[in-house]
């Protein structure tokens, strides 16, 4: 009669000792993070009060754990074939997340053909991501240039069996994702972690045209950079100020000022769409139409992303405003708003616009600056944390 | 006795249920399908369609509709929804073909409606607010169409070009956009509509380019004297000729 008691307890220990001792299990056994805590803190990502609610993906919800976790990766070189190379190699802070070069080399020092897009204020590009806008979401973006032979040149199946065996991330992938095991760390997760920290590259809204714009301090401009923000936004003649319209809200609008879409921008003479050197948002649609047609960036920060265009052609703002100014270059499928900056031609039919003058350009290039947010990028959430 | 008490509660809730379900008029689902056409053709863009003693390609076309009803015979109507954004020529379309677009409306009331009105634009109550008061799946989320000089969203814009001495060259872009609220215009198409019980129901609207480009004594808008919408408050006179054409644009077409 006492033997079944004993063999209960028996039975109890065998299943539930291992359980209460898991730092006993060896590093590849299933289960192994289970002992650490999965308690996710929500996390809520700040903006300023004029910007848009920020757009984050129903299945990544945002977490503090996932947004440190993706601020780690995306500072890792760790994801490179050689280690030489983070995604903060070609986007940093200091460039608002750019690498200031027309365009990127990769590790095995080939050069691409385009230049790095800031990631400022990306949460919002909800219109297709990299200049052809080819993929959707940045956790379908951030798992591309791990492979890309131009880029990081790395395997995914490297770089997980690297996480898993590192002594720090199979714990902090348990507490972003709760997973059970470090077999668990996938691709996929890691892209939602860096996600997750890229949503948070958002403006302070403490820029001096912010301040002009949204907190009424009128005397944050002056009169130079004033003129320009009327060109810019077209808002001249509304205002009864006779300054031309330079037409770039229509592609740099809103509050992040990037509508993410795609134009045109008569940067190359072509009579021929398939004369584009770069087929730009034809590769997402197969759209002929859009061949040299390239996403429109955010102009927030731009002062400090130069060189400029798709292909870092443009090495000052100086010189895009004569681009501009000028009217662009022909194509099949340039933008209308390019030939309609400045002020109509009296007595031209159809009616031709005059471009811009010197001063116009310096005032709209002033205007710009304006627009610099160093408090963004100095933002200690944000920084490498190596 | 006390199990019989609990399934006696049991089905008088599911039979309360089923009470409430049938005093309410039975809802079913209407797809409003919308396209652009130019002369009662799908539009295409960037292919020359003659106009006026010339050529016309378009580029781009979209707009905002607001409060888009239903109407019963009896004059009342049916409120589809707020706001909606319709966009001919979206950034992803596959081929120059314009792009037709489905509204779809759940929980419709089922019955006989004699037409479908609209507002072409965003109605003004909406139209005070910015982009920056929307979540990002919102219509009005959208911040290409908001335009800050005038406070105002761009409810409609057509974009396009023309070859004037039809030489081969383009010679005038037309960037027509439409904002600000006395730009707002309200559209009533006269059909019979009919939401079925069973099954998902069907209509199809489309909005012609060339209508609307027509003025009312059938002559050709001056697209090349006025390629531009003005960005003056003051002078909406561009805007407002054109959007006065929206009633005749719209038509039903049999689905």
């Amino acid at each position: 009669m006492r033997v079944l008691p004993v063999f209960v307890l028996f039975l109890v220990a065998l299943f539930w000792l291992p359980a209460c001792s898991p730092s006993d299990k060896g590093p590849d056994a299933p289960g192994d993070l289970e002992d650490i805590p999965y308690d996710p803190v929500p996390y809520a990502i700040v903006k300023p009060d004029h910007f848009p609610q920020v757009p984050v993906s129903a299945d990544n919800p945002m977490t503090l754990e996932g947004v440190q976790l993706g601020r780690r990766l995306f500072y890792d070189p760790l994801l490179s074939r050689d280690s030489s190379m983070s995604c903060a190699t070609c986007h940093l802070p200091e460039g608002s997340f750019t690498d200031n070069k027309a365009v990127s080399a990769g590790v095995d020092g080939i050069e691409g053909t385009r230049s790095a897009m800031s990631l400022l204020n990306i949460a919002y590009a909800t219109n297709g991501l990299f200049w052809d806008g080819r993929v959707r979401t940045l956790e379908q973006q951030a798992l591309i240039p791990i492979e890309d032979p131009i880029e990081m040149h790395h395997q995914w199946t490297a770089v997980i069996e690297a996480l898993r065996a590192h002594p720090e991330y199979p714990a902090r992938f348990r507490k972003a994702f709760g997973i059970k095991d470090r077999g668990d760390i996938s691709k996929e997760l890691a892209a939602k972690a860096i996600a997750q920290f890229e949503r948070i590259l958002i403006s302070s809204g403490q820029s001096r045209f912010d301040r002009y714009q949204y907190y009424g301090e009128l005397d944050a401009l002056d009169d130079i950079e004033l003129d320009g923000k009327l060109m810019f936004f077209d808002e001249g003649p509304s205002v009864g100020i006779n300054l031309p319209d330079a037409q770039c809200f229509h592609c740099h609008g809103g509050i992040t000022l990037t509508g993410n879409q795609y134009f045109n921008n008569g940067l190359d003479s072509v009579t021929s769409l398939d004369a584009f050197a770069d087929p730009g948002r034809f590769i997402a649609t197969g759209n002929p139409n859009d061949k040299g047609k390239f996403r429109s960036p955010t102009i927030r920060n731009i002062a400090l992303t130069a060189p400029y265009m798709h292909d870092g052609r443009f090495s000052t703002l100086e010189a895009v405003l004569d681009h501009y100014g000028s009217l662009g270059k022909p194509a099949p499928n340039l933008d209308p708003l390019i030939l309609q900056i400045g002020y109509p031609i009296p007595g031209t039919n159809p009616i031709r616009y005059t471009g811009l003058t010197p001063y116009q350009k310096k005032a709209i290039v002033r205007f710009l600056h304006t627009l610099t947010d160093t408090a963004f990028i100095h933002n200690p959430d944000i920084q490498n944390p190596f | 006795m006390k199990k019989l008490l609990f399934l006696s509660l049991i089905a008088l809730g599911l039979a309360a249920c089923e009470k409430d379900d049938n005093t309410g008029p039975a809802k079913a689902h209407l797809d409003v399908v919308m396209e652009a056409t130019y002369d009662g053709q799908l539009m295409e863009t960037f292919k020359k369609y003659p106009y006026d003693t010339y050529n016309l390609q378009f580029t781009r076309f979209h707009t905002y509709l607001s409060d888009i009803e239903l109407i019963r015979a009896d004059g009342s109507a049916e409120r589809l929804t707020d706001i909606a954004f319709v966009d001919f020529t979206p950034d992803n379309a596959p081929s120059a073909l314009s792009v037709r677009q489905t509204l779809p409306f759940h929980g419709v009331p089922v019955g006989e409606y004699t037409g479908i009105r609209m507002g072409v634009g965003v109605k003004p109550s909406l139209n005070a607010k910015n982009p920056g008061n929307f979540p990002a799946n919102h219509p009005l989320f959208l911040e290409n169409e908001y335009w800050l000089g005038w406070k105002s969203y761009i409810f409609t814009k057509v974009e396009g070009r023309g070859d004037q001495d039809m030489d081969g060259t383009d010679d005038y872009f037309m960037v027509h956009h439409y904002g600000s609220d006395p730009v707002y215009r309200t559209v009533t198409i006269q059909t019979p509509i009919r939401v079925a019980a069973e099954g998902a129901s069907a209509l199809a609207l489309s909005i012609d380019l060339r209508q609307l480009f027509t003025m009312a004594d059938g002559t050709w808008y001056n697209l090349p004297a006025n390629p531009q919408t003005s960005h003056m408050m003051t002078d909406i006179s561009i805007a407002s000729v054109v959007v006065d054409h929206f009633q005749r644009a719209f038509s039903a077409k049999n689905p």
